[in-house]
């Protein structure tokens, strides 16, 4: 994390101030991690290692652990997938075509980054039930991208501002159309701004209970988040049961955390460059 | 065009198949468990040679949707299963009245052999009135389950009244401090359950009367008594506040884990009392009485709300409605209920209906279950819930009990929010 | 910050489908669609089979703004928003400032501080509600294990103490608006602060009436970010105390989702639906016009 971070000599020859802030922001992080230390820990209460070999092994409430990763990952990457490809294509539009209305259009399409999930879930219902998508990954992944999409499409858009416009009007002298343009120079050249998007998507979409939760009535479709739910129902409120539920939020924790670790500096910049409008 | 093409096939197999007497129906539910559901199929082939029938299973909200659909489609259906809510308004045009299935094709006329009161909450399902619908059993709540060893190793009686209950409580928390007297779920539903379990014993008939809008008010003497009621159990630590955050799995793995002296909950878990239950589902109680809400109030009676739980019904299109017909008087009435009874989930609508053998590891076990029995059969109101209004119900008694906001406010409230239409209960 | 001139104007309706095509799709179906299903669902009275409905006009607004635990549940929005922008702007601009002063191993607080904002909130927030158990929790049974059996209070159950706990769940969320300071200070001048610094101004004051000043533009992001979250926020309430005890930290989130899926009235929750992205539309308008007029 050396790369990107700022670096102020605020501090500079003041030993006093420096080790204050020092010494608050130190109380201030080992506040932030007890929560998720304190799961940790008692994620080996009653059962030790067992807990966890349990729960990666066993079933629970017909349940498979290892079934629930799978799920949320195949979603993060139809969501990702989607989102990638729909907001590249309409980011490109957006930077190198005219046309009229483009501003308007190009707000409407930003408006709708406000929409809360819980606010579409009733025409949802009429979607996926008309299409026959219960239990099917699309069912989640299809709404998840659509809610994505504004965010994307304002990243994508950013970023092929910074493109130096003499590589694409040669290309456009040279005779090629848009579409080889896109696929040909675009896409590579946009490769950092479609990682960032694609992480996040990822992220946001290992995030997804709501989704999940409703559209999915199998046992076989659950996912990591939607397991944290029902996982509780079945482990209990025993001393033996509170170590194996901790147990188990620690390992639902364990594929979003992969992904943000992995991911993390596309994911803030990503959330940053999104952040800043031109 | 493919409905018709679909009823000729069906047709053609259903002669090809009536010709080799070799029938396959077909049968959708989602309830019981895989495991039972198949032991009752079992049952009813090896007493049918040449029937065979297909399990459609799928779960509770599945079903909700595909079931209808699949009906409406004009699929092949033989024997579906119905859940007793506004399904069966929904699917009813396309089911066979029962009564005359059963007079054809049956052992005996259905209303000599499932219990009345069922039979009427069937029929009242319906709009009009018929009755499309044969139910395995009858479930209410509440009811409260003991661990026998507990309690005889703290002397401890079966309460019956409202004094009973403060020295049980009080002598747990006296003896073992670390048991929780009472486990039950916090949750807002079930405290308005439990309330009107209390309104029930002094009224009989008095949720039925809010209910069916026949007159009944939540701002009213009844409803106000029993509010006050259960506060009071609040106010005067019967029940304890720290059980309000527990949640449903919660207040029952207490119980199981022997935590807890006694477990408040819906009949649906009245499988406790049942030793092959226990097994199957690795419950390490040993000793488990039950026995209805204590009566709160002098001169009132134990009451339990009830309704009819998973019935069965006939699809019109279907080309075996004999055999059908046979399915449902066999899973409902007949030999087939002892496949499933020992779950003790419902009591059974089978008229005269008994427990097999070995289901009741004591006779007070056994004692038990005929009261809770005996009270879900002779209901004073029906267990038909309003389920948004009964959250609304219950986060307001529970904010009586943490701020002691004034019960006239509240049941004045309640009313206004039940005539606001806001809620499923009006129309 | 002028947009560049258009590159090449003759975009033929074939082009336009290929690029706008897949984005109009999911527009039409899951945004457009979505309002119209709503504004039509929320003038009858039907249940979830959205057979056999009832005109009833109006009513359904009615009675939404006539509900006390909706506005209870709006404004509870606007508090926990409060409350999250002012540690974010008060906090979060200090661990920001602090960590980009060459702290060793600043990854590592880093991390700390944004791991939970974008771990699942329905995780999060189960593990602050197993940890605040009345009976069981860790919280209390470590207060009880060392002495102070009085501070093991009903953390989940007294209405006032849940609403702090829910009011505690927003601020942990801090790690964005760290975030977004952090991105904000590397765009900074240094020299202004360096130039401060020489002068012997104290840190204190550098940090209240430069930087502060400074990052005006970062201040605004967080205050309308954090508003929206708010207004899109579920499982953060619905994990640890599902609006409860009795309706008290209500959020829109979760009164939305209730009266969505209750299956039997939902004209009223599409009613609630509605008003709610309206409300979240009007509030996304205005940050884009404040936006652009920046420009």
């Amino acid at each position: 994390m050396s790369d990107g971070m700022p670096e102020l000599d605020l501090l500079h020859r003041r030993r006093f101030d420096r080790l204050v802030m020092l010494g608050f922001l130190t109380v201030l992080a080992l506040i932030w991690t007890i929560p998720l230390v304190a799961a940790v820990v008692r994620g080996f209460a009653f059962g030790g290692w067992r807990n966890f070999t349990d729960l990666m092994t066993q079933p629970i409430g017909g349940i498979s652990l290892l079934r629930t990763y799978l799920n949320s990952a195949i979603i993060a990457v139809i969501h990702a997938g989607l989102v990638v490809w729909i907001a590249s294509l309409a980011g490109y539009g957006f930077a190198f075509f005219n046309f009229r209305f483009k501003s308007a259009a190009y707000f409407l399409v930003l408006v709708f980054l406000a929409v809360p999930a819980t606010s579409i879930l009733v025409p949802l219902f009429f979607i996926i039930r008309e299409l026959g998508l219960r239990d099917n990954y699309l069912a989640v992944a299809l709404p998840e991208a659509a809610l994505t999409l504004p965010f994307g499409v304002l990243l994508v858009r950013n970023f092929a501002e910074t493109i130096p416009r003499g590589l694409i009007e040669a290309a456009a002298m040279d005779g090629a159309t848009h579409r080889q343009i896109y696929r040909q120079i675009f896409l590579p050249l946009c490769k950092p701004a479609l990682i960032n998007i694609g992480a996040l998507s990822m992220m946001w979409s290992m995030q997804d209970f709501l989704f999940p939760s409703l559209f999915f009535s199998s046992k076989e479709m659950t996912t990591a988040a939607q397991a944290v739910l029902t996982f509780k129902e079945y482990l209990g409120a025993t001393p033996e049961g509170i170590g194996r539920y901790n147990a188990s939020l620690v390992l639902l924790a364990i594929p979003a955390l992969v992904v943000v670790l992995f991911g993390l500096r596309f994911i803030t910049s990503g959330l940053t460059a999104g952040s800043v409008k031109e | 065009m493919n409905r018709f093409m679909l009823g000729v096939a069906a047709s053609l197999i259903a002669v090809g198949a009536a010709k080799a007497e070799d029938v396959t129906l077909q049968l959708w539910t989602w309830y019981p468990a895989e495991a039972v559901v198949t032991k009752i199929i079992d049952g009813f082939e090896a007493a049918n040679p040449g029937v065979q029938i297909n399990l459609n299973l799928m779960e509770s909200t599945a079903y909700q949707d595909k079931m209808p659909l699949a009906l409406s489609s004009g699929d092949p259906m033989d024997v579906v299963a119905v859940q007793t809510s506004t399904m069966v308004n929904l699917v009813k045009d396309g089911l066979e009245p029962l009564p005359a299935l059963f007079e054809a094709n049956g052992s005996a006329p259905i209303d000599t052999l499932l219990s009345a009161s069922a039979l009427t909450q069937a029929r009242s399902l319906a709009s009009d009135g018929e009755l499309y619908i044969a139910p395995m059993g009858v479930l209410g709540s509440v009811a409260m389950y003991y661990n026998a060893d507990l309690m005889a190793e703290l002397g401890l009686e079966l309460p019956r009244t409202r004094a009973d209950l403060a020295a049980f409580v009080a002598t747990v928390r006296e003896k073992r401090p670390d048991l929780e007297p009472i486990s039950f779920t916090g949750a807002n539903w079930f405290l308005d359950e439990i309330t009107l379990t209390i309104a029930e014993q002094a009224s009989p008939g008095f949720f039925n009367s809010v209910r069916y809008n026949t007159g009944g008010k939540w701002d009213s003497p009844e409803y106000t008594k029993a509010y006050d009621a259960i506060v009071g159990l609040y106010k005067d630590e019967i029940f304890s506040r720290q059980t309000l955050d527990l949640d449903y799995g919660r207040a029952a793995e207490l119980f199981q884990q022997g935590k807890a002296v006694a477990y408040m909950q819906g009949t649906w878990e009245t499988g406790y009392l049942s030793a092959p239950f226990r097994a199957a589902n690795k419950i390490t109680l040993t000793n488990v009485v039950a026995s209805g809400l204590p009566v709160l109030f002098e001169g009132a009676a134990p009451s339990i709300r009830s309704f009819i739980e998973v019935a069965w019904a006939v699809p019109k299109q279907s080309a075996h409605k004999d055999l059908a017909t046979k399915f449902i008087e066999y899973v409902t009435a007949g030999a087939g209920v002892d496949a499933w009874s020992d779950t003790l989930f419902v009591v059974p609508a089978k008229m005269g209906a008994t427990i097999p053998e070995g289901v009741f590891s004591s006779d007070a076990a056994k004692a038990s279950y005929d009261e809770l029995s005996a009270l879900l059969l002779a209901p004073g109101s029906d267990r038909n819930n309003v389920s948004d209004f009964s959250a609304a119900a219950g986060d307001a008694i529970i904010a009586s009990i943490n701020s002691g906001t004034a019960t006239a406010d509240q049941v004045k409230y309640l009313q206004a929010e039940w005539d606001s239409g806001r809620y499923s209960n009006a129309n | 910050m002028t947009t560049k001139p258009p590159l090449i104007t003759r975009a033929s309706w074939a082009d336009m489908a290929f690029f706008f095509g897949p984005l109009v799709i999911m527009y039409l179906v899951f945004y457009v669609f979505s309002l119209a299903f709503l504004l039509y669902t929320s003038l009858h009275r039907v249940n979830i089979s959205l057979t056999g409905g009832r005109w009833v006009g109006f009513d359904n607004f009615r009675l939404l703004l006539t509900d006390g635990n909706f506005l209870t549940a709006l404004a509870n929005n606007l508090v926990f928003a409060a409350v999250a922008i002012g540690a974010g702007l008060t906090l979060g601009f200090f661990i920001a400032v602090t960590l980009s002063t060459g702290v060793r191993r600043k990854g590592l607080f880093y991390v700390a501080f944004l791991l939970p904002s974008l771990m699942p909130l329905a995780l999060i927030a189960s593990v602050f509600r197993v940890l605040l158990e009345s009976r069981f929790g860790a919280l209390n049974e470590t207060l009880r294990a060392v002495g102070l059996e009085g501070l093991a209070m009903g953390w989940l159950i007294e209405p006032t103490l849940a609403y702090g706990v829910v009011v505690i769940l927003f601020v942990y969320l801090i790690g964005l608006p760290v975030m977004y300071y952090t991105a904000a200070m590397s765009t900074i001048n240094t020299s202004v602060i360096e130039a401060a610094v020489l002068d012997g101004a104290g840190t204190w004051q550098i940090m209240r009436q430069i930087l502060f000043p400074l990052l005006r533009a970062t201040h605004k992001t967080i205050i309308v970010s954090t508003v929206l979250m708010t207004f899109r926020a579920f499982d953060i309430v619905f994990f640890s105390t599902q609006g409860g005890p009795s309706g008290v930290t209500e959020i829109t989130g979760t009164y939305v989702y209730r009266f969505s899926t209750s299956g039997n009235n939902i004209g009223y929750g599409s009613a609630a639906a509605l008003l709610v992205m309206i409300i979240s539309l009007v509030i996304s308008i205005v940050q884009l016009f404040m936006s652009r007029s920046r420009t």
